[in-house]
């Protein structure tokens, strides 16, 4: 299935060459978890970033379990703090 | 050491100058700046005076390491009764003059009374003067410090001074140094400018020592090296602070319209990559970045204005590089009051350096007002003929104006939104506590950062607490009065060193403790280092409480508490405050009134 992803803020350094508006397909298996997406981001494993889906945050302790869909609004949120 | 051990207290009433021994136990108790300055606040004044009385105390506070060889070691904090808020505030600043305040010989500079006439001060080692401000009151910061630059023939001098907006008390008024770094928030300008102070001018040829110095450089060396190879520090150097609008958006965690939505469709023309963007005339609007004293870490904005915006097309006198947008003047003009013109926001910015005021304070502020103009409460004949609609990029900047030279509707402006929204009829849109502006983080996504606005000593403040960790990962209340109150504890320590809060990132509370440790007498350990910040945190509620605040000023607005988020990942949530007050209370040892029980005073030894 092929996963529509935007990385918001510092992390998109990992987006691949070219991504638009912060915005990228990946490629991945039925059953793909969130923290299977975070690898093929080539992020590593224990990245701190913020992880929603359709607006709803996926706390880190699940991002193993969480399985992904291809319908699935995926962002990936750098985390800043005060400013 | 560490310490200067030298206190220059300055009558401006009877026009006296006294210095005085650093009182050792306090500063063993309190460290410094924030905390120090708090401790020689609370027992040099009585807290129900009125903020802009003159007995009220002005206190500029260094901390153990201001002027020394740790990163981001230029720090001092102004302390006082707050204009804004009639509660404790806190205010502190980056640049070069704290560092030259250290240099001179002080840790402390007190100043109380009220000058005569229009004054400023001189501060060149040990030789003060206080001098007569006839040729600079009602000039601009800007003007302010060219003039005593020029006039003294002393280019290396450093300036902290106040607009016409401190003259005239503009609530919300600042103290600016350096140009572009100021004390921003609470009034403390007002306090400067109730004062007849205009500017305090330094020089210091004294330096620094510190206790063993051999370890303080192998902890320096330490921490500098954490610095240099940090992601968090590359992030600030390479986004600044503004990153924060693209994370806020995403989130919809982005206070916009007066806190309406938590979202905003214009934050693409104000962000990061709209600041670094070349527009089809050539024009960046970013130019370069820029570091405080001692800082390796540089988050500072330096910008300029495209010269054919209608704000300067005439106006050469604004076409040079200065301050640019850091993310609470982005938050504050641009969703706020829902305007995406990224040199309407840039040029906003430049006058309230120029001025000399809190650019959160006004823009939520001119945020209220355009919702009661929408509203139909005031009405062209009230703002002067300007349309104070949403959106409109010159309500933004002609207000600026306005209010910077206490002008027209500027002056209502100049009161800050709770005093404004109240003399309207409507209280409840201002978005403040404690009568303070809050920061470009909602609460109904943020659900600590709500706790922390609403116990914040200061008022609604994003910079005294940090629960973005625990926030970030779940929307409901639970669990967050405990990280609220230690953070709130660490960063009160973290603020009595003189160092930037920006490291927080990349150090942890050991690399403060360690360069505390090295710099300063006593065995300062990290529990130590809590139980200060502890003391502090409580210190401050206790001249609220002596000023007469009690629990219901621990509290947010009608809004945030009652009106669902309507985006984002909070959608339908409103903030838990109700749940998480009295946890944070009983974890803090204070009654169910919030007042500090005797077991927890005496712990503290207060
Ligand atoms: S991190 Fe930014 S605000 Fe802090 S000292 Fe450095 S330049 Fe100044």
């Amino acid at each position: 299935m092929q996963l529509k992803v935007k990385v918001v803020g510092p992390l998109s350094r990992y987006l691949p060459a070219g991504s638009v508006d912060n915005q990228t397909v990946i490629d991945a298996a039925e059953g793909a978890t969130v923290a299977d997406l975070i690898k093929a981001l080539g992020m590593p494993e224990d990245q701190k970033c913020i992880v929603s889906i359709d607006d709803e945050v996926v706390p880190t302790g699940e991002r193993q379990s969480k399985l992904l869909s291809a319908s699935d609004s995926i962002k990936l949120i750098s985390p800043l703090k005060g400013g | 050491m560490g310490w200067q051990r030298k206190v220059l207290r300055v009558n401006l009433t009877e026009g006296n100058v006294q210095v005085e021994p650093l009182n050792m136990e306090w500063a063993q108790q309190y460290l410094g700046e924030r905390g120090l300055g708090t401790k020689y606040l609370y027992e040099n004044m009585d807290p129900t005076v009125d903020a802009l009385d003159p007995a009220n105390v002005l206190i500029f506070a260094t901390g153990p390491l201001t002027g020394t060889m740790a990163s981001t070691s230029g720090r001092y904090a102004v302390i006082t009764k707050g204009a804004l808020t009639d509660a404790i505030a806190c205010s502190n600043s980056g640049g070069k003059f704290g560092a030259e305040l250290k240099f001179a010989g002080y840790d402390l500079l007190i100043l109380e009374g009220r000058a005569p006439e229009p004054s400023y001060l001189k501060i060149y080692d040990d030789h003060v003067e206080i001098l007569s401000a006839e040729p600079i009151w009602g000039k601009s910061v800007w003007q302010t410090e060219d003039w005593l630059k020029s006039h003294h023939q002393d280019p290396l001098m450093k300036v902290a001074s106040i607009g016409v907006a401190g003259e005239n008390c503009v609530r919300y008024a600042c103290v600016v140094n350096d140009l572009h770094r100021a004390a921003g928030r609470s009034g403390v300008g007002a306090v400067m400018g109730s004062k007849n102070l205009k500017a305090i001018a330094v020089r210091g040829t004294v330096g620094v020592t510190v206790d063993n110095p051999k370890k303080f450089m192998e902890v320096v060396k330490e921490t500098h090296a954490k610095l240099a190879v940090s992601d968090d520090v590359k992030e600030l150097a390479d986004y600044g602070t503004n990153a924060m609008i693209d994370m806020m958006q995403e989130f919809g965690g982005l206070p916009t319209r007066n806190f309406q939505e938590v979202q905003f469709e214009g934050v693409d023309n104000i962000n990061p990559a709209a600041m670094t963007k070349v527009k089809e005339n050539g024009h960046k609007n970013l130019l370069a970045n820029k570091a405080c004293f001692g800082c390796t870490i540089a988050c500072g904005r330096i910008a300029h204005i495209d010269k054919d915006h209608f704000t300067i097309s005439n106006r050469p006198e604004y076409w040079h590089a200065s301050g640019g947008l850091e993310y609470e003047t982005a938050f504050a003009f641009g969703p706020d009051c829902g305007v995406d013109d990224i040199d309407a926001l840039t040029f906003a910015g430049f006058l309230m350096n120029e001025h000399g005021m809190d650019p959160i304070s006004f823009g939520g502020t001119l945020a209220a007002a355009m919702e009661l103009y929408e509203m139909g409460v005031i009405t062209d004949e009230d703002t002067d003929g300007v349309a104070l609609k949403f959106g409109n990029p010159e309500a933004l900047t002609v207000m600026a104006e306005k209010t910077g030279k206490f002008e027209g509707f500027g002056q209502v402006l100049g009161l800050g939104s709770k005093r404004m929204c109240e003399k309207y009829g409507h209280p409840e849109l201002s978005m403040t506590v404690k009568g303070q502006e809050f920061a470009g983080y909602d609460s109904r996504a943020l659900q600590g950062m709500g706790l922390g606005y609403a116990t914040g000593n200061r008022g609604a403040c994003h910079m005294k607490h940090d629960v973005f960790g625990p926030d970030m990962e779940d929307q409901t209340g639970e669990g967050k009065a405990l990280p609220c109150k230690k953070s709130q504890d660490k960063i009160s320590a973290i603020d009595s060193t003189g160092l930037c809060w920006f490291t927080s990132g990349t150090w942890r509370i050991t690399d403060y403790q360690a360069q505390v440790d090295a710099a300063c007498e006593g065995d300062w350990t990290v529990a130590r280092m809590f139980e200060t910040g502890e003391r502090i945190w409580n210190l401050e509620r206790q001249f609220n409480l002596a000023a007469g605040l009690t629990k219901d000023d621990d509290s947010l607005p009608k809004r945030l508490l009652s009106e669902p988020a309507k985006s984002g990942v909070a959608k339908g949530k409103v903030n838990e405050l109700g749940r998480m007050l009295p946890e944070y209370y009983e974890i803090r040892g204070w009654t169910d009134d919030g007042i500090p029980t005797k077991e927890t005073l005496e712990r503290l030894g207060l």
